[in-house]
């Protein structure tokens, strides 16, 4: 297939993230989710036909062909094989483990995997920041889910030591603190329009695992305000194989949708 | 000859009646789309203030345009976004940081419970999920406990019981028997949990297409039906029409003056021109204008 050598950070990100998925995943998306979706239809369009995505937590297996909308806009519902009722269904399907994949992003997250997206300060009823609120993440969390987190601002911001409101639960506060309180599965990988990062299998604490192309390790540390977990040699994170940039650029977001995302990111795309 | 059923069917203003200072109000719909904006704009126009509004999970810019109006003083939320038009509604960030709005957070999954709770008339649902988050330690209606049976830890989300919900939905006949185009989200657990419900709906059919398609009925017992075409505007209605971007982010940028400057004008200019202005649906209808409204397709 062979390895393409020009791409934008966005399109490293969506390839990265496509990759991580598989025929048996079934996953649904959130809001303001067009990295994920976009990856979800690449992995579906190449090494993954069997991958069943949830539009929206709503539209099963749907085909919209193309982002074409906002990623819980009713047009992406397009061609499903069902509608799945948001009370009656989808949170017994996300109990019993039907749907075990979701990925996250949030305004923090910090070295054990946990996101926030309700408020930013120590005063919760006087914050100094108000963010949207957490959606559906916080039962995510807590729920068994395999999840990946994706951030277009990596920086000492948004990776915090410590979040100021656990929405979601990721590694708790590492080892097996999350295990002890009867949850399985947690965060897996963080990709971030810096580099890629999972979890150090003990001490789960966030773990450098490749850095994108003219990022050094340094900078990431840098950018993180919590000691990263850094192995011995860091790679550069695998550039995209030429026919997946090109089922994205041309099939599966003609628009680049996806840019929207780095809205505020230093990275430039 | 038999006896004729009585019609729920009500205009905006008989349903706005139903509508009181105080009141807990909850508002059907997802996001962008399929909220009753008809009557939300309603609500507005005439003034009802000090609302305790349980917010779709999730709701959105519906909702903030309540807040920037002065209607609401607590509000049930999961999110309070417009998706990539806005990452934050920005009345809602501003009341919030300055303490003025007194919030009831929890995630989506809870919201449901708490619906469920009061649907089926019990004080609390548990949940598993929300263990180990900062939900319970900030909101003392949430709590914690050990499952008699397992012992495992749960929490106990508490009953929120609306004294009125208003939904927005494609079809209904004149007899409160509803049909959504798509799921119809979580408009189902709030009729379950309400009092009571007005359906603000795209067509009223009649009762012999319901029955062509009884599987696409997803309510009965509504207590009253508006129609009003294009009444989810500038939100999106699935198989009418999608949201008007344009529109959405002329709110937004009326809300990131008053967000980021401290300005109301925008605001206020909005409100007057577009809610307080048109006095009835069919006039905020013109004044978005007919050349808009068709464009709306999504084709």
């Amino acid at each position: 297939m062979g390895t393409a050598k020009e791409y934008t950070i966005d399109e490293l990100m969506v390839c990265t993230l496509a990759k991580a998925f598989t025929s048996e995943d079934i996953i649904l998306n959130g809001t303001v989710s067009f990295i994920p979706v976009s990856a979800v239809l690449l992995a579906r369009a190449t090494h993954a036909p069997g991958l069943t995505w949830v539009a929206g937590a709503v539209g099963v297996d749907a085909q919209p062909g193309a982002v074409i909308g906002n990623t819980l806009d009713p047009t992406m519902w397009k061609n499903c094989v069902m509608y799945l009722p948001q009370y009656e269904d989808m949170w017994s399907y996300v109990h019993r483990g039907t749907l075990e994949t979701f990925c996250i992003r949030g305004a923090q997250i910090d070295q054990y995997g946990n996101i926030n997206n309700s408020i930013i300060g120590s005063d919760y009823h006087k914050p100094k920041v108000r963010l949207p609120g957490s959606a559906g993440m916080g039962d995510m969390g807590s729920l068994d889910k395999r999840i990946f987190i994706w951030s277009t601002t990596h920086n000492p911001r948004t990776f915090v030591k410590k979040v100021d409101f656990r929405a979601c639960v990721g590694w708790l506060d590492g080892g097996d603190s999350r295990a002890k309180l009867g949850l399985r599965n947690g965060p897996q990988l963080v990709i971030t329009d810096l580099c890629v990062m999972d979890f150090e299998p003990d001490s789960k604490r966030m773990r450098l695992v490749s850095v994108h192309r003219g990022v050094t390790a340094k900078q990431v540390q840098e950018q993180t305000a919590f000691e990263l977990v850094m192995p011995a040699s860091v790679p550069e994170t695998p550039a995209p194989d030429r026919e997946y940039l090109r089922l994205l650029r041309d099939v599966v977001d003609p628009k680049a949708m996806r840019k929207i995302e780095f809205r505020g990111s230093a990275t430039k795309v | 000859m038999l006896p004729e059923r009585k019609s729920l069917v009500l205009d905006e203003h008989a349903a706005a009646d139903w509508i009181r200072d105080g009141m807990t109000i909850a508002i059907g719909g997802f996001i962008n789309s399929s909220h009753p904006m008809a009557l939300v704009r309603q609500i507005i126009r005439r003034g009802i203030k000090n609302l305790t509004v349980v917010g779709a999970a999730s709701g959105g810019l519906d909702l903030d345009l309540l807040i920037a109006a002065g209607c609401v003083k607590r509000l049930v939320t999961t999110y309070m976004g417009g998706e990539h038009y806005c990452p934050v509604a920005p009345f809602f960030r501003i009341a919030a940081q300055r303490g003025e709005l007194d919030i009831f957070e929890c995630d989506e999954g809870m919201f449901y419970c708490a619906l469920r709770a009061a649907a089926q008339r019990l004080p609390s649902t548990p949940w598993k999920a929300g263990i180990g988050t900062s939900f319970p330690e900030i909101n003392p209606e949430i709590k914690q406990y050990n499952d008699p049976v397992s012992g495992e830890p749960m929490l106990a989300i508490p009953a929120i019981k609306p004294d009125l919900a208003i939904i927005y939905a494609a079809h209904s006949d004149a007899f409160g028997n509803v049909q959504h185009v798509g799921t119809g989200f979580g408009d189902r657990a709030m009729w379950r949990a309400a009092d009571k419900t007005i359906a603000q709906v795209e067509r009223v059919i009649p009762n012999e297409e319901v029955r062509k398609n009884p599987l696409a009925t997803s309510l009965v017992g509504v207590d009253a039906v508006v129609r009003a075409p294009y009444g989810s505007h500038p939100f999106a209605a699935p198989g009418y029409y999608i949201e008007d971007g344009e529109h959405i982010r002329e709110y937004v940028d009326a809300g990131n003056a008053y967000a980021k400057k401290g300005d109301r004008g925008p605001i206020e200019a909005y409100l007057e021109k577009y809610i307080l202005k048109p006095k009835t649906h069919e006039e905020y209808l013109e004044t978005i204008g007919i050349r808009r409204l068709v464009a709306l397709h999504e084709y």
